[in-house]
């Protein structure tokens, strides 16, 4: 058999697309992997969506909502009708027809009843409720809810504290006028933040009876939160101090957490760490950080308390 | 070779790739969405959240993971723990949305998955929660 070097070079000259592409599809197929990503605050916020307007606490039919329950729900806690301890949100609620017209502060005491949910009407510029005087254009009711003068029928349940991560989604509503309904607007913002990690890992711990874990970076901490710890009743509350941090208090009822001392945890570490994690321990025994095995609940006890300890990465 | 030879020698081998990849791939995204804590779990939250805003007498069957692990449904918690053939077991907990609508899971609030469907109903205002 004769051996032809110029014909095998010139075959696999030939060939050398083809071997290409088999190792290029090789290479393809084989760097195949699977990301599975759930986009779980979209999907909360779809749920709860349906969750309140279904709700027969606020609303009077599906997605009509009634002006009174409405203003009830403003004075309380908006976590106490839904609650996702993942997620926090807020609620806003606004008629897209503006501003209701009129000519006498008389016509406007309907629209301070349902809007500010105001018991006692005191008509006038210098009371709750008001027809304001405009000199191009039509004149409007206006009435006080918080100390602010409000035009518009629009509500807002729940709260935005300082979050990490955030989502909006905005749906289409009614609100209930006598046998009618004003279209409105309904935006969802869930979100994600220090707060609610911390509190939802203390819930976890406390009913699953298995330590949880919440990392975080020194920058995702609410500015001048100090302490977590129970406000309290039913919240538990970040504090600055001896006092609570605007808007960071949360729903979490009958669970007994030890109080978090997160300026003396920052303190104590290392100068230099951004990294940390909170662990929240369920407890059957009284224990300081870190607990022992012998105070850590176990699958067959009950839980006495949670202990977060907080340490550096 | 001449041009047409090439096209046909690269299309023979695409169709080859095809057929020969897409199956086991399909096969792999299945076994991923499968043996995932977290998606099933998040997966049997939505279906909870949904029923619990549903009309009454709304029923929704939970098919449940083909492989060997265990739900528990506690205090709008749902915990899901998967027992690999090989290594440690793998949890994840999601919280469902919690409303003043009662969540009866039973007196354990817990189902093994292998061979089991769950069935969700809403019945007087009450979720109730049993295994199929």
């Amino acid at each position: 058999m004769k051996f032809d070097i110029m014909a095998i070079v010139m075959f696999l000259l030939r060939m050398g697309p083809a071997i290409f592409f088999v190792l290029f599809m090789t290479l393809l197929f084989f760097s195949f992997k699977v990301d599975i990503r759930e986009n779980s605050m979209e999907r909360f916020v779809f749920e709860l969506s349906d969750t309140v307007t279904s709700d027969t606490n606020l609303v009077a039919d599906k997605s009509v909502f009634t002006p009174g329950k409405l203003s009830a729900a403003e004075q309380v806690e908006a976590e106490q009708y839904a609650q996702n301890c993942d997620f926090g949100y807020q609620l806003d609620i606004e008629a897209k027809s503006g501003p209701t017209v009129c000519n006498a502060d008389g016509e406007c005491a309907g629209f301070c009843g349902s809007v500010c949910g105001l018991s006692t009407i005191d008509l006038g510029i210098t009371g709750n409720c008001n027809c304001n005087l405009e000199i191009i254009g039509n004149d409007f009711c206006e009435c006080k809810k918080n100390g602010e003068w409000q035009d518009n029928y629009k509500w807002r349940l729940g709260y935005m504290p300082s979050s990490i991560a955030e989502t909006n989604s905005k749906f289409p509503v009614g609100i209930e006028m006598g046998d009618t309904a004003l279209p409105a607007t309904m935006s969802i913002t869930a979100y994600d933040s220090f707060l609610t990690r911390i509190s939802c890992a203390t819930a976890k711990a406390f009913y699953t009876k298995e330590k949880f874990a919440v990392r975080f970076a020194t920058n995702q901490l609410p500015g001048g939160a100090t302490t977590f710890k129970r406000a309290g009743g039913t919240h538990v509350c970040l504090y600055s101090g001896s006092d609570p941090v605007e808007g960071e208090c949360r729903y979490l009822p009958g669970i007994n957490v030890g109080d978090l001392n997160i300026l003396g945890s920052l303190l104590g570490g290392s100068i230099d760490s951004t990294k940390w994690e909170i662990t929240a321990y369920p407890l059957k025994a009284s224990a300081t950080c870190p607990p022992g095995a012998s105070a850590i609940a176990g699958r067959d006890d009950a839980v006495s308390s949670v202990l977060l300890c907080m340490e550096a990465l | 070779m001449e041009p047409l030879e090439w096209v046909f020698v690269t299309t023979f081998l695409t169709l080859v790739f095809i057929v020969f990849a897409v199956n086991p791939l399909q096969v792999a995204i299945g076994e991923a969405i499968q043996n995932s804590a977290q998606l099933q779990s998040q997966r049997l939250a939505s279906a909870i959240n949904l029923v619990q805003s549903a009309p009454e007498g709304t029923t929704f069957i939970f098919d449940m993971p083909k492989l060997k692990c265990r739900v528990m449904v506690t205090n709008g918690l749902i915990k899901l723990t998967i027992t690999p053939v090989a290594g440690a077991d793998i949890s994840h907990t999601v919280s469902m949305i919690k409303t003043p609508v009662i969540i009866n899971a039973g007196p354990s609030g817990e189902f093994e998955c292998r061979n089991n469907n769950i069935q969700i109903r809403k019945r007087n205002g009450v979720v109730e929660i049993n295994a199929l």
